[in-house]
Formats: C-alpha cells, sequence, structure tokens
C-alpha cells in the first residue's frame, strides 16, 4: 500500500513535472470525456424535464379519434352517444367520455376574446393540474346539464383578473353565462404542451352540454382505463367498439401521453446516441494522444528504467510504475473532462432546454462522475497497457546504455 | 566443488565463482563470442580490479556477475547459489539483496533527492524504514547535509558517493563498479578511491572493472581479459598498495 501511493505520488510529480505537455496529451481524453458528460447531462436533464411537461396529464387516459385519411369520413365520424355505446361494449374501460374542443367568443372589457372551451367529466380527467380554487365538475353537474365552467389559471387572469374571487363569477360563451365553480393551479409546467401556446385560453365546461351546444360530433373518445398497464388494451377494445358501431372501413388512431413521451424521449435518445459515438471517437483519438506520448515517456526514460531494473526492480514494478502514470494522465483529464462537460452542460441547458420548459429538472450527478471515471479509467487502462508492458520488458543492459 | 581455485579463498565459500563460462551474442546470423571460458572466484573481502582492452569482455563479465546477464555455457555461483540459468525474475531479486552496482555515469534518477536516490533498492524491497537507513549510510560517505539534493546539484564526486551508497544499503554481498572515477578528475578521483579502500577495509567485497592502471593498482588483485579469456590474475604488489593509502 505504501509502495503504491508513493509509485502514485511519483507519477504525480512526473506529471507535474512535464505540465504542458501532460495537459496536451490529455486534451483528447478531456474533449472526449466532456462531451460524453456534456451529453448525459443535457440529456438527462432534458428527459427529466420532458417526463415534468407530461406529469399534469394522466397516463390511464387515451384520445380515440378517426384518421385523418380515410375512405368514407362519414362513416368514421364519431358522435355523441357513441361515448355511452363503446362503455356498455367495453365494460373493463373506468369510463369513456366524449371530447369537444372548440374556440369560443367571449368579451373582456368590451373587446371580443376567443377561448378554448374544452369538455371534461367528473374528476381529474385528462388534465390533472390540481385545482387553486372551487371544485371539479360532480354528477349533478353533469346529469342537470348545468352551465357551470373551470377556468384555467390563465383563463382566470385574462378574463376576471386576480383581483376578483372567481367562484361564483359568471363568464359568457358564445352568448350564454357559464358559472365558475373552479380554477386550475398555474400549470406546473408550460412550453411544450402546456395551457397557452396557441394564444387561446381555456375554459372546462361540463360534455353534457355538447348537444345543448348543437354538437352532434365529437373529436373523439377519451377513454379513461383503471391503470396505466391496462390502457393500450382498453383503447384497442374501444377502437374495436367503434369498428362495430361505424362498420369495419372506419378508420381510428390512438393517442396518449406515454405515447407522446416515448416519441420525445426516443428522439433525444437517438441523438444522445449519434453524439455519443462521436464523442467515443474522440475519447479513442485521446487515448491513443496518451498512448504514444507514454511510448515518448517509455523512450525518454529508457535509462531511467534501466538503472531501476539494474536495482534490482522486477518487470512487475517497472509495468505498475508506467501504468499508474497513464491511468493518472486517463483520471485526471477524465476529472478536467468532467467539469468542463458539467459546465457546457450547464450553458445549454439555461440557454436551450430551459426554453422547453419553466420547470427545469436538474441532471444527476453520480452517473455522471460514475461515467467519467469510467471512461477516463478505460482509456487509461486500455492505451496505458502497451507502454508499460514495453517499458518493463527493456533489457537492462541496453537501457542503461541508452543516451 | 565449491571451494576457490586460488588458494587464499579456499577455506570460504567464494562470493562469486566462475567456471568455465562463456558468452556468445549473435548479431543477425552471425555469432559473436565475448567470453570463451572463463574461471575464477572471488572471496568474501577481496578487492578485485578487471582489466582488459576494449572488446576483450570485461563488460559482459561486469553484466554477468551482476547478474544482468546469463552466460550461455559454464557455471555461476553467487554466495553459493548456482545463477546461471535463472529466470529474469529470479535475477531481479538477486540484483535487489545482494548486488551493489556504481556505474561511470552515476546513474541516479534527476528528479529525486540523494536521499530517496539511496533509499530506492529499499524501496523496491518493501522497507518502511528506508529513509532512516539511507541518511546512515549518506553520512557515512559523507553527504548527510546533501541528503535533499537532487542530482543535478550535487558535484559529480558527490553524485558517485550517492550512487556508492546507493550500492550499499542493502548490505550486497558484492560491489560492482563498472569505470567508477571514469567521469571524475584525478582529486575527485582519488577520494572516491579512498572511499572504496575504506568499504574494502570494513570488509565489503569490491570487483571493479576499469582501464586505467592506477585506479586498478587500488585493488588488491587484478584480473586481466584479453579476447574473451583471463591472460593474468594476480595480487596487486604490497608496495603499490602502501602509495595508495598515504
Amino acid at each position: 500500500m505504501n509502495k503504491l501511493a508513493e509509485l502514485v505520488g511519483e507519477a504525480l510529480q512526473n506529471i507535474w513535472t512535464n505540465m504542458l505537455r501532460s495537459l496536451l496529451t490529455m486534451l483528447g481524453l478531456i474533449i472526449g470525456v466532456g462531451a460524453v458528460i456534456a451529453i448525459l447531462a443535457v440529456g438527462d436533464s432534458t428527459t427529466k424535464s420532458v417526463i415534468n411537461i407530461l406529469s399534469p396529464y394522466s397516463l390511464a387516459s387515451a384520445f380515440i379519434f378517426p384518421k385523418a385519411q380515410q375512405p368514407d369520413p362519414l362513416l368514421a365520424a364519431i358522435r355523441y352517444s357513441d361515448a355511452q355505446r363503446v362503455k356498455r361494449l367495453v365494460p373493463d374501460a373506468a369510463d369513456v367520455l366524449p371530447v369537444m374542443s372548440l374556440p369560443m367568443e367571449t368579451r373582456v372589457n368590451h373587446q371580443d376574446k376567443t377561448v378554448r372551451v374544452v369538455s371534461a367529466g367528473v374528476g381529474q380527467g385528462f388534465d390533472t393540474t390540481p385545482l387553486a380554487e372551487g371544485r371539479l365538475f360532480n354528477d349533478q353537474d353533469l346529469s342537470a346539464h348545468r352551465r357551470v365552467a373551470i377556468l384555467s389559471a390563465q383563463a382566470r387572469a385574462d378574463l376576471l383578473g386576480d383581483s376578483v374571487d372567481p367562484i361564483g363569477q359568471f363568464v359568457r360563451l358564445n352568448g350564454s353565462d357559464f358559472e365558475v365553480v373552479g380554477v386550475k393551479a398555474q400549470p406546473i409546467s408550460g412550453g411544450l404542451l402546456g395551457g397557452n401556446t396557441s394564444g387561446l385560453i381555456t375554459v372546462y365546461i361540463p360534455y353534457t352540454i355538447i348537444p345543448q351546444l348543437g354538437y352532434t360530433y365529437v373529436f373523439g373518445l377519451s377513454v379513461v382505463a383503471p391503470d396505466t398497464a391496462s390502457l393500450t388494451a382498453v383503447s384497442d377494445k374501444a377502437i374495436a367498439a367503434l369498428k362495430k358501431l361505424h362498420g369495419e372501413r372506419a378508420q381510428y388512431e390512438e393517442r396518449d401521453i406515454k405515447q407522446l413521451s416515448d416519441g420525445i424521449l426516443r428522439v433525444f435518445g437517438i441523438l444522445t446516441g449519434v453524439i455519443s459515438v462521436i464523442a467515443s471517437i474522440s475519447l479513442v483519438v485521446g487515448g491513443v494522444g496518451i498512448m504514444n506520448i507514454m511510448l515518448v515517456s517509455v523512450t525518454e526514460r529508457t535509462r531511467e528504467i534501466g538503472i531501476r531494473k539494474a536495482i534490482g526492480a522486477t518487470r512487475g514494478d517497472i509495468l505498475v510504475q508506467f501504468f499508474i502514470e497513464a491511468l493518472l494522465i486517463c483520471l485526471i483529464g477524465g476529472l478536467i473532462g468532467l467539469l468542463l462537460g458539467v459546465a457546457l452542460a450547464e450553458v445549454v441547458i439555461h440557454l436551450w432546454i430551459k426554453q422547453l420548459t419553466p420547470n427545469l429538472v436538474s441532471f444527476a450527478w453520480a452517473p455522471i462522475i460514475a461515467v467519467s471515471v469510467l471512461f477516463a479509467g478505460g482509456v487509461g487502462v486500455l492505451f496505458g497497457t502497451y507502454p508499460a508492458v514495453r517499458a518493463s520488458y527493456l533489457n537492462p543492459i541496453e537501457a542503461l546504455r541508452y543516451e | 566443488m565449491s571451494s576457490a581455485w586460488r588458494g587464499d579463498g579456499a577455506l570460504e565459500q567464494p562470493v562469486v565463482y566462475m567456471e568455465q563460462v562463456s558468452k556468445t551474442y549473435a548479431i543477425g546470423n552471425i555469432k559473436v563470442p565475448a567470453l570463451r571460458g572463463v574461471s575464477f572466484s572471488v572471496a568474501p573481502g577481496e578487492y578485485v580490479a578487471v582489466m582488459g582492452p576494449s572488446g576483450s569482455g570485461k563488460s559482459t563479465l561486469m553484466n554477468l556477475i551482476g547478474c544482468l546477464d546469463k552466460p550461455t555455457t559454464g557455471l555461476y555461483k553467487l554466495d553459493g547459489v548456482d545463477v546461471s540459468a535463472q529466470s529474469d525474475q529470479a535475477l531481479a531479486a538477486i540484483r535487489l539483496k545482494k548486488l551493489g552496482f556504481v556505474f561511470q555515469g552515476f546513474n541516479l534518477l534527476p528528479r529525486t533527492s540523494a536521499l530517496r536516490n539511496v533509499a530506492l533498492p529499499l524501496f523496491y524491497q518493501g522497507d518502511r524504514n528506508r529513509e532512516a537507513k539511507a541518511a546512515k549510510v549518506l553520512e557515512k560517505v559523507g553527504l548527510r547535509e546533501r541528503a535533499y539534493h537532487r542530482p543535478a546539484e550535487l558535484s559529480g564526486g558527490e553524485q558517485q558517493r550517492v550512487a556508492i551508497a546507493r550500492a550499499l544499503i542493502n548490505d550486497p554481498s558484492v560491489v560492482l563498479a563498472d569505470e567508477p572515477t571514469g567521469n571524475l578528475d584525478s582529486v575527485t578521483a582519488e577520494g572516491i578511491m579512498g572511499l572504496f579502500q575504506q568499504l574494502n577495509d570494513e570488509g565489503h567485497t569490491i570487483i571493479m572493472v576499469t582501464h586505467d592502471d592506477d585506479i586498478a593498482r587500488h585493488a588488491k588483485r587484478i584480473i586481466r581479459l584479453r579476447d574473451g579469456l583471463v591472460v593474468d590474475d594476480a595480487p596487486v604488489e604490497l608496495r603499490t598498495l602502501v602509495n595508495a593509502r598515504s
């Protein structure tokens, strides 16, 4: 142990003495590790942020709607009444609701404003953003076709103003008044999907009002599964039920948040993969550079090796000495790369990823440190072994004669 | 069989015993004989100079005695142990425990202090107390104050003293010196030879390669080589010895 500590000390001294050369040697590795770390950190942060963005939406519900391209669009069109029928045909589903999303006109301060009106049922539904005030819709709201509304945080601010107690206020949508019963909290994330991207503000109304507003056809159906795992099975059954009702030629597609998040994450995954390949090329190049310098160092120190061997150092002693030096160069390079990579990641995350989501989730340190140590150590082992072996096999007589 | 063939070492087991040792180098397809059957032995406490013109095989002989190389044929016993066919690893261990080298070019590690240069063999032995021991040996060669100087900060004579201290630290069976004064001026050389004399007086066995008659005269016995053979092996006259000491 003592011997090892001393070899480490001696190697550090050697690296320090040849500072500039050591740094140049490490450069490839620094860039490689830095790139890998930056990608990992940005990827990790992005993945978590995407999951964060999607977290207000239920993972247990799917949206089913007619495909845009199909032989007979009229045949496939989903009716308000289909929700009830599908529910009867698919007893596994926790709920099947008609989904409608309409732009409606309202007036605020004598100015016309367009709001997005979205149908909703009892309970949380698809958008699980918690309530800030008031309540969700209940069974009475639905069965009595009450004209009640839940405002998004943005809608409350734009339509009523923050100083007014919103509960019990009325908002006028396409000429009829809706009583505000609840206000949603500020969504914990926006940007990519959230609230206000189209400039529209969202107001939720009970879906049972849809027929009263004069609509027979709806956008689609919201199918709620008892749990996330059974979602695919339940939505497949719902599509089968729709086909039974509309005919086999009718075609439907299904969207759910898991699909969406999987899609986004897959894109990031591919990006990460591509850049990782480039980074690993840089690691190999860096490793070759280190091997090159170690070979030069072995040649330069041939006489030293000769002295050590003459004195009685074994092949193993010499091997360990040079191996430790290569490994240390790599680990120091890895450390510098780690710091640079993290710095780069912070810049990218704050300049770019932050645009995507205001609620940024930072990356985890542990895997990043592990990866950099692993990469740097791996390069050290891979490219430090050969020069060390070569040093250890030097003939002491020839080495001593070396000028 | 291990008794020395020289009479004066007959009672003790020789430190170095060589019997018909030859060494042939292969340079491509050509075989170059460097030693062609050399026999002699060195008893404990002897002080031997090996002389001969360049190409006589004295360097080869030194490498063999120093266990840096193996003989092609013949028997070499160091301290009664046959080392003529040992593995490289075993030879390294023998060098570590039984041999001390002093070179013409000093061969100190340049970035390392005198003290740690001296302690180096004990480092490979895994001796935890090595720096204290090294300090003692440095004191013996008169360099206690220079312990923390690096070789570049020492004069040639001082560097050679450090090298001698390094050769002594493992209490070797034999100290091998290869032209130890070759890089030194005559005054400094005399000092170094005085040190060798002192070591020999204390009982150290010394074998020294040199081409300089004045230096060789400090030894008690001179082995002359020519064309890979021992051509002369005789004690140095007492008169020369006395002159050298005065």
